[in-house]
């Protein structure tokens, strides 16, 4: 009886998987489903442009980041880099194991790029930053490659070559066994997804509409289709949106709450961010990392954080110049000082309008071949 | 192995399909060998030192039954609790020996740096379950010598009962009366298997759904009480007894229901114990096995009630006070044996001095009655909190100015998460009531099944929606 009820529970549990229980039980606010499978066509679509690309002459590009790098722009950057197409596999809330995932796929595939811009700073490293792309990226066979079944705590991530802990990769492996752990159904959702109101429609010609959120869903993953086609995974936006002062000290509180609280450095991610830097410096890929550009409000909330445990930028540098002592292909860059442009959607995002800047800082220091 | 993960999931369901599968001795002999993986995974070494420790004790075993000596028990006994001792109170007697002597040779960090130089590690780590083990060997080698164990139990019985897995790790303390018999007619029987599914998917809620997601809710009043105001601080004492009734008896949950799925039935820990009318009575339904292991080893070897009144306190008192350093070096733990020994002194004077004034006359109507009732199990309660202040402290300081702000109303900062927690609180309480319902109705397979399949899926919902990321049982530490 035991196995007959498990097996049981577990069938209907994978009705859950079916789209329209996903559409109708769980919040349609909730993008970062659709945007992160969204990266699956995108990286189709790349692996096969990348030898036509060459073919053409062109010279490809890949931004590593998370939504604070979202706006990177493959035409803004053909502009520095001329006859240039670069490709954006930033999502919400993703981590160098979610990068190096992309990365290690491209290098198996003989597609690794002629150049990265890849996110790199304190943040990306905390413990937590893993949560969303363990829900719905990766495969199971590169975490099951890149389980580190010998963790020693007290040995230094930054001296070891690890991988993903067993915990996460128990709770990767429930997620893609239990739909309903990966997407938790709320039957109150039902109304509230079905139930016509004005909802704003994002892309061009969008603008406040009354339908559906389901409809709105649906609209959304077509977008990004086109998105991923136009412009190459990157979602520029040159509105300049600035938070209110007042509303920008709430926010940093609120992302702090995300981003930084029982901020603890990763051991996963440290080993996944090294590596990501071994492979581009193996290939000699000219490789910018890029220091993002946040509000004064959240660098506070930073600073509050204990100085052993987060991982500053000078960090950061330390790796780049074991990893690449002459300097020549990997390049750590906070254009902090130098930007001019200081207008801050929320606390963490830089407004679109000043990537262009951004862009021009960090792909000055590329050293691109040929 | 943490019970309430994947590899577990997958580890359970191999060991079941597998033991129903062989039969006899095989059928031990597998269980041995999976209680053994299941230990190894935490440390291949010290898997091998808990092996020994059991080959050890029945070499003893034997050695008793040929010989009419002590001198087999006294060193039996006596490794034993060496063993618990070096690994469990080491630091604690270190820093006894610093205290008294003043000297910089006693230093825990002086010492553990010696320990790397030798060893190669940098502190004495603390083997699984070694509290939980010790009890049951040691209540063994008592019970032999007492001569309550006449049949004579095989290498591979022993083992198994030594290391049997489902309770290894935080209990039920087991002992031979408890265990032995039932492995002579090994059988599934359906009343078992519905009990001990049920046991399962309650034992679910109560862990992750419950004690995983009450945790970080309350942890920062602990850790500055005087920072907060005294509700409060009463809030976080009350919100850390359900959470470690729901963490503790949600693992004994999954433990006995495991177990009843392998045609084995271990002892109850938990008894509805928040719904005590006594401290006497808590201490009967909390914790049950670790209560009656130090009334038959401690309490009674000290002369239990035999020699007056004022001895059988003393006698209680002691008893409680080892039963609060059980649960390790930390002198809050100690004051938290020491008081619930406290209370149920002082418990049994006032009972003492209400029958000789007659107070409290017996003849009441059922609402005084019942309103009587009500307060008694509201002050047991309000009792159990307090103990958790020491329990819980990070040192003695803090626990007394946890009790300060809890008994003067002090002002300061609200509780965070204050709804949240009163709703885990309520939850709590009513899977604590669920505990008295004494007999399971007879059902036919088809309701059974039927119910249990609602029953487990709303369970997987439920820890769908609350599961957070999985957290050591509090007990594993122990």
């Amino acid at each position: 009886m035991p196995l007959l009820l498990f097996a049981a529970v577990f069938a209907l549990d994978k009705l859950f998987l079916l789209q329209v229980a996903r559409d109708n039980l769980t919040s349609w606010k909730k993008i970062e489903p659709p945007f992160y499978a969204s990266r699956y066509d995108l990286y189709d679509l790349y692996r096969a442009s990348v030898p036509k690309h060459r073919a053409e002459g062109l010279k490809v590009g890949v931004i590593l980041g998370s939504s604070r790098s979202a706006e990177f722009n493959s035409d803004g950057i053909e502009a520095t880099i001329h006859r240039s197409r670069t490709y954006n596999f930033s999502a919400p809330f993703a981590c160098p194991s979610y990068w190096y995932y992309w990365l290690s796929r491209m290098e198996k595939d003989q597609v690794l790029p002629d150049y990265v811009i890849l996110e790199s700073d304190g943040v990306i490293f905390n413990e937590r930053a893993i949560e969303y792309s363990l829900g719905y990226s990766y495969d199971s066979k590169f975490v099951y490659k890149h389980i580190d079944w010998n963790r020693k705590r007290k040995i230094d991530p930054w001296k070891r070559e690890a991988g993903f802990s067993f915990d996460e990769a128990e709770t990767f492996f429930l997620k893609q066994l239990f739909a309903m752990y990966r997407f938790p159904p709320d039957p109150r959702l039902i109304r509230e997804n079905n139930e016509t109101m004005m909802l704003f429609t994002p892309g061009p010609g969008g603008g406040p509409r009354m339908w559906t959120p389901i409809a709105l869903r649906n609209h959304i993953l077509s977008w990004m289709g086109r998105v991923n086609e136009e412009k190459l995974g990157g979602i520029p936006n040159l509105l300049s949106i600035q938070l209110p002062p007042d509303k920008m000290r709430e926010d940093a509180e609120n992302m702090a709450g995300i981003h930084l609280s029982g901020y603890s450095a990763s051991p996963t991610q440290i080993s996944f961010y090294r590596q990501s830097l071994a492979t581009l410096y193996a290939n000699k890929v000219p490789t910018v990392l890029y220091y993002p550009v946040v509000s004064d409000a959240f660098k506070a909330k930073q600073a509050t954080i204990h100085p052993k445990d987060w991982v500053s930028e000078e960090t950061i540098e330390a790796q780049v110049k074991d990893i690449d002592p002459s300097g020549l292909f990997i390049r750590l860059v906070n254009p902090d000082s130098q930007l001019k442009c200081r207008t801050f959607v929320d606390s963490l995002h830089l407004s679109g309008s000043c990537f262009p800047e951004v862009e021009k800082l960090l792909l000055e220091q590329l050293q691109i071949r040929g | 192995m943490r019970f309430t993960t994947l590899s577990f999931l997958l580890f359970f369901l191999a060991v079941y399909i597998v033991y129903w599968t062989v039969t006899g001795r095989a059928r031990l002999i597998f269980i041995l060998a999976a209680s053994v993986l299941f230990y190894s995974t935490w440390s291949v070494g010290f898997g091998l030192h808990f092996v020994f420790m059991v080959a050890f004790t029945y070499a003893i075993v034997r050695w008793m039954r040929i010989t009419s000596s002590n001198v087999p028990f006294y060193i039996g006994v006596g490794l034993n609790l060496a063993n618990l001792f070096l690994f469990k109170y080491f630091y604690l007697f270190l820093e006894l020996l610093s205290d008294v002597s003043g000297s910089s040779i006693f230093d825990a960090l002086v010492f553990n740096k010696w320990l790397l130089a030798q060893t190669g590690y940098d502190s004495i780590i603390l083997p699984l379950a070694i509290s939980f083990y010790t009890f049951v060997l040691v209540a063994y080698l008592i019970d032999l010598r007492r001569g309550i164990i006449p049949e004579k139990h095989t290498f591979l019985e022993f083992s198994v009962f030594a290391m049997y897995f489902p309770h290894l790790v935080a209990g039920p303390i087991i002992r031979h009366s408890d265990f032995f018999f039932q492995l002579k007619d090994l059988h599934p029987e359906k009343q078992q298997i519905v009990r001990g599914m049920f046991l399962i998917l309650t034992g679910l809620v109560k862990k992750v759904a419950i004690a995983d997601n009450m945790l970080p809710l309350f942890s920062s009043i602990f850790q500055n009480p005087g920072s907060f105001s005294g509700p409060a601080n009463l809030l976080g004492t009350a919100s850390f007894s359900i959470w470690v009734y729901c963490d503790f008896s949600g693992y004994t949950d999954l433990a006995r229901g495991m177990s009843l799925l392998l045609g084995l039935e271990l002892p109850e820990n938990f008894k509805a114990p928040f719904l005590a009318k006594s401290v006497r009575e808590l201490w009967r339904n909390w914790h049950s096995t670790l209560g009656t292991w130090m009334r038959d080893y401690i309490y009674i070897p000290l002369g239990g009630s035999r020699r007056g009144e004022f001895r059988s306190q003393m006698n209680l008192l002691a008893t409680f006070t080892f039963g609060g350093l059980w649960h390790g070096a930390h002198y809050p733990y100690i004051l938290w044996g020491f008081f619930h020994g406290l209370m149920l002194v002082i418990e049994r004077y006032l009972e003492i001095a209400s029958d000789r004034l007659g107070i409290f006359n017996k003849s009441k109507s059922r609402f005084i009655t019942g309103l009587s009732d009500v307060l008694k199990i509201i002050v047991v309660f309000f009792v159990f909190m307090i103990g958790v202040a020491f329990f819980n402290a990070i040192n003695v300081k803090s626990a007394f100015v946890m009790i300060g702000q809890m008994f003067t109303f002090a002002k300061g900062m609200p509780a965070p998460n204050a709804e949240t927690l009163l709703l885990f609180l309520v939850a709590g309480m009513l899977l604590n009531g669920l505990q008295k319902v004494k007999n399971w109705p007879k059902l036919s397979d088809r309701t059974a099944f039927t119910l249990l399949f609602v029953y487990g899926f709303v369970v997987v919902y439920l820890l769908s929606k609350f599961a957070p990321g999985g957290k050591d049982f509090l007990y594993f530490q122990f």
